[in-house]
């Protein structure tokens, strides 16, 4: 189907990545890995340059130095939209038109595939079809899209990605101005999605009880510079929540699955910055 | 990879696809109503029946000579008019999922000042005998409204940043030459050159089979542009990260998309001169039922606009101001002319903008 | 200012002290005041100067001096006659409009509160124009009133229009869209009444053609006699009214709680930038952008936001934007003249571009 070179590994790395926007510096030398088949979130503080690594990681936005390899492939190298059908990237927030119904907006997903003339074969419909049943929107799907409550959006948005048939998934706060419900309504997709297609999701996340409740693996940033990285348990400590997030908290399992539970008890005494 | 879905439920079907045929149905009907209405209803000079009308065109040589001539007349005068209505909604259409703007429309990103400025300028200061040839004046303002674009495309995007604001005042500024021009012109030639003035509002009037054939040419240039951009104006109305994401090479498709809309939107204004509205209220109506998708949107659009450019025709040429000024006993005061067609597209479309303007959160 | 220590043997005038504007500023900010000033008023002087000497034929200062100067009858010396009737008026008429334009311009944008107010963006160019087509085509159908009133009448009839229409008169997207589709409708209806116009009047429309251009070509002393009382209302109306114009930037509120009527204030405002305003317009014709641009390069200058030194300075720098556009149009392609008013589209409207993206960049 392509000229390059035939997927070996589903995953996205990202080596000694620098970065930023006109002269303000975001990233110093980082690396992240998104492991094939596992659920990574990227989780830090405000402006600690979450967001900035996925659009770099997605190629939205070029790195002043580093790669970043796509399930085996430098995305700099790439067309768009090779990188397209690899990588499927869900930005925070994004705006529907009015009058655009949800099939519409999943249907945009398959732009990569479609021919010049964006006629959508068979195996498109197909694929937009199984999208939109993965989200149970099946009924929704006539429905336009800034009708719907804010997880059903949400979740039309993440067919979107799905209709892509990436083997990586990128999506930047996906449980933002959603209430709680909704939140894990949207994770927990995501975590059915990675068990049930084997997808690679690489998410940043706000909240660290999510992160620790649905990723295989963390990578904390703080002040552009990657502070630790590896599973829940071994992340999450207390030095950790005091030093990078400011927080004096307690680390206890889920008494249902055994992931690690933040109890947060007070806001740290902070260090005048040095 | 395997998709692991096989056994989802079908979807059912998307009741605008129906809504959109009908649309498009009606509105081609309410098009060629308009045709037939138009031919047959002339005040003033002539009164064919529908019935002489079509005899007349099937049988050139058993009609009267001026039932032909003025048949001949009024046909090539709609038929401008669905081209000129076709070609500016399809550019508002385009130029508002690109803008993502409901309110951006040819006459507000400049193409359409850019191109009567391109034209007003030429005829005023060109070489002698300018406009002789039939295809100077298009081309001449094609360009003007292609540079008038790119120009407000690339003032919008400084600082990376789509601002509507920027968008919106460059076509203030663009106005403001224009109309600055436009006047200098008129005392510089010390006549009034009714055309002129006419022709900043914009009038099928002037349609010629050779004018009409001039038109069509560059929409049958611009429509395979604009066509084949429906799919990257789709995916750029989601915004630039959805757009990259989904593998649109972003920077390539607006300039497609951009090209498409200006070199529409000039072959229409280069030959009829500045109507103004059609591409800003054409989508409006349409996209109610046929949805944001512009695989339904552009073809309802474009029926849409030549049956409003058409309608507008028909008011200006039958709503003469001297048969009203003869009621009230002034004939004497007004000057027996018919009011161009952007006048009446104008008067129907500021009170609608205002409507769409208000609505807007 | 002073240190806490400091005041004790002060204290005994404090109401005193409340009156007096020295407290709240910083001294340095007056220095600048009057540096900006002082700086843009020689500007002035220099461009007018120049001005008055430049053209067919060109004149010495000196003679310029005597010509403005002298007041008995000119013993038929070209030159005298030439500025004193010619180019003097000129000058005049541009330094006081864009003097108006500016004062007008910071009234406008502080009041509604709308950094893009702006007499031409609120259509009252296009308001005024189209009575003057009325008025050239058939006068009967127009108030028998001088033009200066008409024009006021309708350009303050178009601004309150745009402003209505857009329901949100702080919003500038949206008074923007408004100004630009009010204005595309009264210019197509100015269009229509010029399409109307029978022959036998049809000479009266040059009238309307040369009010369009923007142009200062026409100016001479009866022009100075008609705007002159306007402008003499006018400026110190709005010099008195900074104090307003401070409190407004408060928020209807705050401003309330304080004593002021926020909507009442708003309409006194709206209403004397019109007085300042549109017998200019009648004049000369709709100059864009002098108004949406002075008061901002005024504002990053004297990095301030108090009206009571904003008003004289962006209505000075708005006189040298006028002055400007009409020496350059005037002598640059001598003797074709470019008029002032596609002068300062071309000139001024890119900056105003440049300048709308930095607000915007401000907003997010």
């Amino acid at each position: 189907m392509n000229a390059l070179t035939e997927t070996v590994v589903s995953d996205l790395r990202a080596a000694a990545i620098d970065a930023g926007y006109d002269k303000r510096k975001v990233l110093h030398g980082v690396d992240c890995t998104a492991f094939e088949g596992k659920v990574t979130a990227l989780v830090g503080p405000n402006g600690s340059g979450k967001s900035t690594l996925l659009k770099v990681c997605a190629g939205l936005l070029a790195g002043d130095a580093g790669t970043v390899t796509v399930c085996g492939n430098d995305i700099t190298t790439m067309k768009t939209r090779e990188v397209a059908t690899r990588l499927a990237l869900l930005p925070q927030g994004p705006a529907t038109p009015p009058f655009m119904t949800v099939r519409d907006l999943v249907e945009q997903g398959r732009f990569a595939r479609v021919g010049p003339m964006g006629m959508l074969k068979r195996q498109d419909h197909d694929a937009v079809r199984d999208a939109i049943h993965l989200v149970n929107l099946t009924e929704f799907v006539n429905r336009d899209v800034d009708a719907l409550s804010g997880g059903e959006r949400q979740r039309a948005w993440l067919a979107l990605a799905l209709a892509q048939e990436t083997p990586v998934l990128a999506l930047d706060e996906p449980t933002t101005f959603l209430d709680i419900g909704h939140q894990w309504e949207v994770l927990e997709l995501v975590r059915r999605l990675n068990d049930q297609r084997g997808l690679t999701v690489l998410m940043v996340l706000h909240d660290l009880n999510h992160a620790a409740s649905f990723s295989d693996h963390m990578v904390v940033l703080q002040q552009g510079r990657v502070v630790a990285d590896g599973d829940p348990w071994s992340v999450l400590t207390v030095d950790l929540l005091r030093d990078v997030f400011g927080v004096e908290a307690s680390i206890v399992p889920d008494p249902r699955t055994e992931r690690p539970l933040i109890v947060p008890h007070a806001a740290a005494q902070r260090q005048v910055a040095d | 990879m395997s998709t692991g879905g096989e056994s989802s439920p079908p979807l059912p079907a998307d009741p605008r696809v129906r809504q959109t045929r009908l649309l498009v149905v009606v509105l081609a009907v309410s098009c060629v109503v308009m045709a037939l209405v138009s031919v047959w209803w002339g005040t003033g000079q002539l009164k064919i029946s529908p019935i002489k009308a079509i005899d007349t065109l099937l049988d050139p040589e058993g009609a009267s000579r001026l039932a032909e001539v003025s048949v001949d007349n009024r046909l090539s005068r709609v038929t401008m008019a669905f081209g000129v209505g076709i070609a500016l909604a399809v550019a508002g259409a385009l130029l508002q999922t690109l803008y993502r703007n409901p309110l951006a429309s040819p006459e507000i990103t400049g193409v359409t000042q850019g191109s009567v400025v391109a034209v007003v300028c030429y005829l005023v200061w060109g070489p002698a005998g300018a406009g002789d040839a039939v295809w100077v004046l298009p081309v001449v303002g094609s360009v003007g409204g292609l540079a008038a674009g790119l120009l407000t495309w690339a003032v919008t995007r400084l600082g990376g940043k789509l601002d509507p604001l920027r968008l919106i005042l460059t076509g203030v500024l663009l106005a403001g030459v224009l109309g600055s021009i436009v006047a200098l012109a008129i005392i510089s030639a010390e006549a009034l050159d009714q055309d002129i003035v006419q022709w900043t509002v914009g009038s099928v009037g002037t349609a010629t089979w050779e004018r009409v054939g001039i038109l069509f040419v560059g929409v049958a240039i611009a429509t395979p542009i604009g066509v084949a951009a429906i799919p990257y104006a789709n995916s750029l109305g989601l915004g630039d990260d959805i757009s990259q994401g989904v593998g649109l090479n972003v920077n390539a498709a607006r300039s497609l998309v951009l090209v498409a809309a200006a070199v529409l939107t000039a072959s229409a204004v280069s030959l009829v001169g500045g109507i103004g509205f059609v591409g800003l209220i054409a989508p409006h109506l349409v996209r109610r039922y046929t949805g944001a998708d512009l695989r339904r949107l552009v073809p309802a659009a474009a029926l849409a606009g030549a049956f409003l450019v058409s309608a507008a025709d028909f008011a200006s040429r039958n709503l003469r101001p001297n048969d009203i000024a003869t009621h009230f006993g002034v004939s004497e005061e007004v000057n027996p002319i018919t009011l161009p067609t952007g006048v009446y597209m104008a008067v129907v479309g500021a009170p609608f903008f205002i409507h769409l303007l208000r609505r807007l959160p | 200012m002073t240190a806490p220590g400091t005041t004790s043997h002060r204290d005994e005038s404090p109401a005193v002290r409340l009156e007096d504007d020295g407290p709240d500023l910083e001294p340095s900010s007056w220095t600048r005041t009057a540096v900006v000033t002082g700086g843009a008023a020689l500007l002035l002087l220099a461009l007018a100067a120049y001005n008055l000497t430049q053209g067919e034929p060109d004149a010495s200062l000196s003679e310029v001096w005597r010509s403005v100067w002298s007041t008995g009858p000119t013993d038929g010396v070209i030159i005298e006659i030439l500025v004193r009737e010619v180019r003097f008026p000129r000058v005049l008429i541009a330094v006081m409009a864009g003097l108006s334009l500016g004062m007008a311009g910071v009234t406008l944008q502080d009041s509604l509160r709308n950094p893009l107010a702006d007499p031409y963006l609120l259509g009252v160019a296009q308001g005024a124009g189209f009575i003057v087509a009325l008025n050239a085509v058939y006068p009967e159908l127009t108030p028998p009133l001088p033009l200066t009133i008409l024009c006021l009448l309708g350009g303050s009839l178009a601004a309150a229009l745009v402003l209505v229409v857009s329901r949100q008169a702080q919003n500038p997207v949206r008074v923007v869209l408004s100004g630009a589709m009010v204005s595309l409708l009264l210019g197509v209806l100015s269009t229509v009444v010029v399409l109307l116009a029978p022959q036998a009047r049809a000479s009266a429309l040059f009238s309307y053609f040369r009010f369009v251009i923007g142009s200062l070509a026409a100016i001479n002393w009866d022009s100075v006699g008609t705007v002159l009382p306007w402008f003499l209302v006018g400026v110190p109306l709005t010099l008195a009214s900074a104090r307003i114009l401070n409190l407004l930037q408060l928020g209807d509120e705050a401003a309330a709680g304080l004593g002021l009527n926020p909507s009442r204030a708003r309409l006194w405002l709206i209403s004397i930038s019109m007085v300042l305003v549109t017998p200019f317009v009648a004049v000369i014709g709709p100059i864009g952008f002098v108004a949406l641009f002075a008061p901002h390069m005024s504002r990053s200058l004297l990095a301030t936001n108090d009206a009571r030194r904003l008003l004289p300075v962006s209505g000075i720098i708005g006189a040298t934007l006028l002055l400007g556009a009409d020496t350059a149009g005037r002598l640059l392609f001598f003797p074709v003249e470019t008029p002032a008013g596609l002068f300062t589209w071309i000139i001024v409207g890119p900056f105003a571009l440049v300048l709308v993206g930095r607000l915007g960049k401000r907003a997010t």
